[in-house]
């Protein structure tokens, strides 16, 4: 018995229609755990090398991991894993919801979808009945709008997962939307889904998860409830979830603002979590299991449409990166990249960049085609959304990434290209924050924050200084926070409520059978890492250290206004924070896995394959 | 009298204790954060009565403010 797992792995051919499960294998879930573990591992080891990512042969896998649906807190976090279309690399991207439960309740610990279906489709899993159903009707229509239907045809207990005309029309950086408003939106996972005609997945599972110690397995859990109920973060964060943040990062000039020149936007305390929850909040809304809802369910009566958020990262990418100052332009801008299918922090953060373009004259009204795309219009972010889902005029180009525009648009643009690896980068400015700058060069999606949110690192122990703990920091959160995307669980409990890491360690033991240290928990994190390493050499041609460097606008060009006005890091101290980051994860020069490394984390037969 | 309290390493790295201040009312949180010896930007969120408030807040007479850090792992 393989306790705290749904116990099979689902395959979905689309091409042929053929379905299969298998057991989990013990001793896949012992090396790689389950969840963005599972990810990586079916695709480094099933995907052809060099695969289309568009193409029939790419793969996109659902894995809960052995903690989801379980009474864990924050046990609603669902991996989903391809090669990104938008990066040509890796893309592992962490949703929350209720999905991940139904799916391990159906008795699966990864779903993997292969191959291209002839015609929309939607995946519809009843436990063991599996099938592929025709979506004809439902192709063109919005996320949003999608779930309700497929909602309202199948039953709430069904959880689903949906794309909107982005996925379906090829956007770099279309994402995939569960539970009205929770995104796997980094990296393009959505536009595989697309590229496979799979409109939706529809899931409800009714079986148990087997676990080891049932009464110590209860035990362990409702102790960390205790903690988070008795955590005094507790009071800030469930009244304004991620949004709670947005003072703060002002403050300290970390506010991406107009295109990352500025750390601190003007007019800032109109997006404030306080005017949110005044103005447009009707309800917290929280994952499954969660003892601490971050999600905030608002209803923009400016513009009569309801929407989850917005979360502090679309806040800071279409607001403060596009200069919007009303919370509400702001919440409809977010309802429109959720229901069009976009990533809302690639798409405010690819608006921003063609914002300044414009204003620099690099494109004119001619390319817009009449739309005044300049900073804090409001209307023009709108246009420019519907645009790029669309692939209309000028949204042709922006749907394939900001580095991409940036070489079509050329006439030195491609410094304020904000983008690392080709992702967009996400919501901290970092002119003056080594360890979050580090952070966003080497994580392993692209220019994201949720693998290491060092930043507060460098305010504890000085912005302006380039030391080798800095790295350190970085690897070790790059190991702990995608710890949970493995476990298949929430991190914020950890992050905002203080939730004491060792008591996962009994409650994971109890759950599984398997007694596990945290230091080795860590290990498999680390062997995660280094294995979504070799798939970016694998499959990138010359993939090296040039891929882990920022835009030059956070070495040549000093930040315009604010608190952190004039900082710029020295090319050199960029270099800098790489070699040491390098040396300490045990990696050469170009940021290549050593042959020890590798032989001490058990992946040296992976690295015969790259 | 308005109340201060701090949380989490609020605590060990403030310098003087809250209630060896004197009376916070008038004062703005900024002040108040900086006569207890803490960094400015430790300080993640200032709650006053339960509603979160800038550093630019004045303090008034029995108002209960709370200091928090950005705490956990980061």
């Amino acid at each position: 018995m393989l306790y705290g797992y749904g116990g099979n792995i689902l395959r979905i051919d689309l091409t042929t229609g053929s379905i299969t499960t298998e057991p989990t294998d013990p001793k896949l879930a012992e090396k790689f755990l389950g969840g963005r573990g599972f990810g990586i591992y079916f695709l480094f080891t099933e995907m052809p090398r060099g695969a289309d990512p568009l193409g029939p042969d790419n793969l996109l896998i659902f894995s809960p991991g052995p903690l989801s649906g379980t009474l864990v807190p924050g046990a609603g976090k669902l991996d989903i894993t391809c090669k990104s279309p938008l990066t040509g690399g890796y893309a592992g991207s962490n949703v929350g919801g209720i999905l991940t439960a139904e799916i391990k309740y159906a008795g699966y610990d990864s779903i993997i979808l292969k191959g291209k279906a002839p015609k929309p489709v939607y995946i519809f899993i009843d436990n063991d009945k599996v099938e592929i159903r025709d979506a004809s009707d439902l192709w063109g229509k919005g996320s949003l709008e999608t779930e309700k239907i497929l909602k309202d045809r199948l039953g709430e207990e069904f959880q689903i997962a949906t794309i909107g005309p982005g996925g379906e029309n090829g956007v770099k950086y279309a994402c995939i939307t569960t539970d009205y408003g929770r995104q796997a939106g980094r990296g393009g996972v959505g536009t595989v889904m697309g590229s496979k005609n799979v409109k939706a997945v529809a899931v409800r599972g009714n079986k148990s998860i087997p676990v080891a110690d049932v009464q110590a397995f209860r035990r362990a859990a409702r102790a960390m409830y205790k903690a988070c109920k008795d955590s005094p973060g507790l009071q800030v964060w469930q009244r304004y979830g991620t949004a709670g943040v947005t003072v703060w990062s002002n403050e300290i000039g970390a506010f991406p603002t107009r295109n990352f020149s500025s750390g601190q936007l003007e007019g800032y305390e109109n997006l404030s979590g306080e005017v949110m929850r005044e103005k447009i909040v009707i309800t917290d809304k929280g994952c499954f299991g969660c003892p601490s809802p971050c999600g905030k369910w608002s209803h923009v009566k400016k513009y009569g449409v309801r929407v989850e958020g917005p979360e502090y990262e679309s806040t800071a990418l279409l607001g403060g990166d596009c200069a919007l100052t009303d919370i509400e332009d702001v919440a409809y801008a977010n309802y429109l990249a959720d229901d069009l299918g976009l990533d809302s922090i690639s798409a405010g953060n690819v608006i921003a960049f063609a914002m300044e373009c414009y204003e620099r004259g690099i494109l004119t009204d001619k390319d817009t085609d009449g739309i005044k795309l300049t900073f804090g219009n409001a209307e023009a972010v709108f246009a420019m959304l519907k645009k790029i889902a669309y692939r209309e005029g000028i949204g042709a180009v922006l749907a394939e990434g900001v580095k991409h525009a940036s070489q079509v648009f050329n006439k030195g643009s491609e410094t304020f290209a904000i983008q690392a690896k080709g992702m967009e980068f996400s919501g901290y400015e970092s002119h003056n924050a080594p360890s979050m700058l580090l952070s966003y060069m080497t994580c392993d999606v692209g220019a994201h924050h949720n693998r290491s949110w060092a930043i507060t690192y460098d305010i504890q122990t000085g912005r302006d200084t380039v030391t080798p703990d800095k790295a350190e920091r970085v690897i070790y959160l790059q190991h702990v926070r995608p710890l949970f995307d493995a476990l298949g669980a929430c991190r914020l409990q950890w992050v905002e409520l203080s939730l004491d890491l060792n008591l996962y360690v009994p409650t994971i033991a109890a759950l599984t059978g398997l007694e596990r240290s945290w230091d080795d928990l860590l290990k498999v994190s680390e062997r995660i890492w280094n294995l979504t390493r070799l798939f970016w050499f694998r499959e990138v041609p010359g993939f090296g250290r040039a891929w882990d460097m920022p835009p030059a606008r956070f070495y040549k060009e000093p930040v315009v206004s604010g608190p952190t006005k004039g900082k710029v890091m020295a090319l050199e101290d960029v270099e800098r924070l790489l070699d040491m980051y390098y040396e300490k994860r045990g990696w050469d020069a170009n940021g290549r896995p050593s042959p020890q490394k590798l032989e001490e984390l058990g992946l040296t037969e992976f690295a015969a394959a790259v | 009298m308005a109340t201060v309290e701090l949380l989490g390493i609020l605590r060990e790295q403030a310098k003087v204790r809250p209630e060896d201040l004197g009376p916070a009312d008038g004062k703005a949180v900024a002040d108040v954060i900086q006569a207890l010896g803490l960094p400015a930007d430790l300080v993640a969120f200032v709650m006053v009565n339960g509603r979160q408030q800038p550093k630019t807040y004045i303090i008034q007479p029995e108002d209960h403010v709370i200091l928090i850090p950005l705490i956990g792992g980061g």
